[in-house]
């Protein structure tokens, strides 16, 4: 129950080193919030909104999923703050506020403050926007790969798709960039939920135009179904993916992979692509050539993003081609 | 009578869900693009039967690398409005994996599936198979636009309707 009365004399003095006027104290006293500070004018509109609604959780419906995890933090903190996620409701006249809840421990006390976060929710909205954004360039662009592909190797017909079709590549028979990307998505999710880092390899062949022009297309594309199998055949554990993601580049993510297991994968690949020989019956020869490797970790409790982390290894390949090709290059993690 | 029920918004970023919702409450839809923080908490009553009921609707900010699904702000819903954008096939996948995971939390309450964008359906890149392929699997999918507000108030009394009638078969079984 909302009660302004109760509570109020000792608490007041914390409520009063908040910043008035957009913020509003309660205690929770034997699992009941009383109100320990003045409404500031968000709450006013927000309860004018309920009408004769005396409930905080009828004003405030989003305390009935922060509140559980709020006093579990009551009940087990010994001093500190657990901060809410933002959340917008509408006032009576249909205006939006953006709140921000914090459960408090202060000497015993079980304390919820809310404010109104304006300005730091516009903050955040740009910023996430701005991910959106790069997120989607980065899966037209993969759209856009796949489209070039399609019209140079075996046309698939329209773009139409059912749910689990076109995960592999044609020519290689491993994942394909579509495939790769959903997956890249999912994986980073889960180092994010179980607190795992998450490694990508990025292998780009060297000089493979050379092969294409010596030996002619159906060598080439016999050459990188090789690819396909030896990268493929590398990769130990069972989420680990491996995927043709361009041409002649191909990619690995490495779920639960540190930086020093992931450089010594890439080294291990490095190492048997540069001693890979492929027969070609036409010509009789022998088919071999380079990688070059950009290679990044995102460690756990990081907050890289696919692009990033693909601009990352993309740019780490460039300088090992700039730098003589056949190399690993670690990338930079984004300032 | 008036029944209250909690309902929540799910799908990948940018599929339009706080635009379903502004559409079914407000009669109101915006080209710009406005990404959701956190939740967003409506409230609209509607009429169903001789019941009024006064639907809570929790936007969730849309599934991105950024965040995740937090169950604690699913729970407590009755039933869900999940939602992909027919312009991008990605969003039918973290769709039908939301689907599972927001299963596991609720038990089998009512949901509809909304493939919004139906406005800009020669851009679609989902064909009509994967409607039949889930409704095959017991699902109830709906084609829905935002902008010009097809499909959308359906789908909502829908669910609600649907909401109160498992109400009715929980308290017959109980």
């Amino acid at each position: 129950m909302l009660n302004p009365d109760q509570g109020a004399d000792d608490t007041s003095s914390v409520g009063s080193d908040f910043p008035p006027p957009d913020s509003v104290l309660f205690e929770s006293i034997a699992g009941e919030l009383h109100q320990s500070t003045a409404s500031p004018e968000w709450l006013d509109r927000v309860k004018s909104e309920g009408g004769s609604a005396s409930s905080i959780t009828d004003c405030l419906p989003y305390l009935e999923s922060f509140l559980p995890d709020a006093t579990r933090f009551w009940d087990h903190a010994g001093e500190g703050e657990l901060a809410s996620d933002f959340w917008t409701q509408t006032d009576a006249s249909g205006d939006k506020i953006h709140l921000l809840a914090c459960a408090l421990a202060v000497d015993g006390k079980r304390l919820l403050l809310i404010r109104s976060v304006d300005d730091l929710y516009h903050e955040s909205e740009r910023a996430q926007q701005h991910a959106h954004a790069s997120v989607k360039q980065f899966k037209l662009a993969a759209l856009r790969q796949r489209g070039l592909e399609n019209l140079e190797g075996s046309p698939k017909g329209s773009e139409q798709r059912s749910i689990e079709t076109e995960t592999r590549d044609a020519l290689t028979g491993i994942s394909s960039r579509q495939r790769f990307d959903e997956l890249f998505e999912l994986e980073l999710r889960s180092a994010n939920a179980q607190d795992q880092p998450l490694s990508l390899l990025y292998l780009d062949i060297d000089q493979f135009q050379l092969i294409n022009d010596k030996y002619g297309r159906p060598a080439g594309d016999a050459y990188l179904r090789s690819i396909g199998q030896l990268i493929e055949g590398v990769l130990s554990k069972p989420k680990d993916i491996a995927a043709r993601v361009g041409g002649e580049e191909f990619a690995t993510l490495l779920p639960g992979t540190d930086a020093t297991e992931a450089v010594r994968l890439a080294h291990t690949l490095g190492g048997m692509i540069r001693t890979l020989r492929v027969p070609d019956p036409i010509s009789r020869g022998l088919l071999s050539a380079t990688v070059s490797i950009g290679v990044f970790t995102r460690p756990s409790k990081s907050e890289e993003t696919p692009a990033q982390m693909l601009g990352a290894v993309e740019d780490a390949v460039r300088e090992a081609k700039r730098n003589g090709r056949d190399r690993i290059v670690i990338g930079d993690h984004p300032i | 009578m008036l029944i209250q029920k909690k309902i929540c918004v799910i799908g990948e970023f940018g599929v339009g869900k706080t635009s379903l919702i502004s559409r079914y409450v407000d009669s109101i839809f915006s080209e710009k693009y406005h990404t959701t923080v956190g939740v967003k908490i409506d409230k609209k009553q509607c009429p169903i039967g001789d019941a009024l009921v006064n639907l809570v609707i929790w936007d969730l900010a849309g599934e991105s690398h950024l965040r995740t699904l937090n169950p604690a702000q699913v729970r407590g819903a009755s039933g869900f409005l999940l939602v992909a954008d027919g312009t991008r096939a990605d969003t039918i996948d973290i769709a039908i994996a939301l689907q599972r995971k927001v299963s596991e939390i609720l038990g089998p309450v009512p949901f509809i599936f909304a493939v919004n964008k139906q406005d800009l359906v020669e851009q679609w890149c989902v064909g009509p198979e994967v409607a039949d392929t889930l409704r095959e699997r017991g699902w109830d999918v709906r084609y829905s636009s935002a902008k010009t507000g097809a499909g959308v108030e359906q789908m909502f009394l829908d669910l609600a309707s649907r909401l109160i009638d498992s109400e009715g078969a929980t308290d017959a079984e109980s």
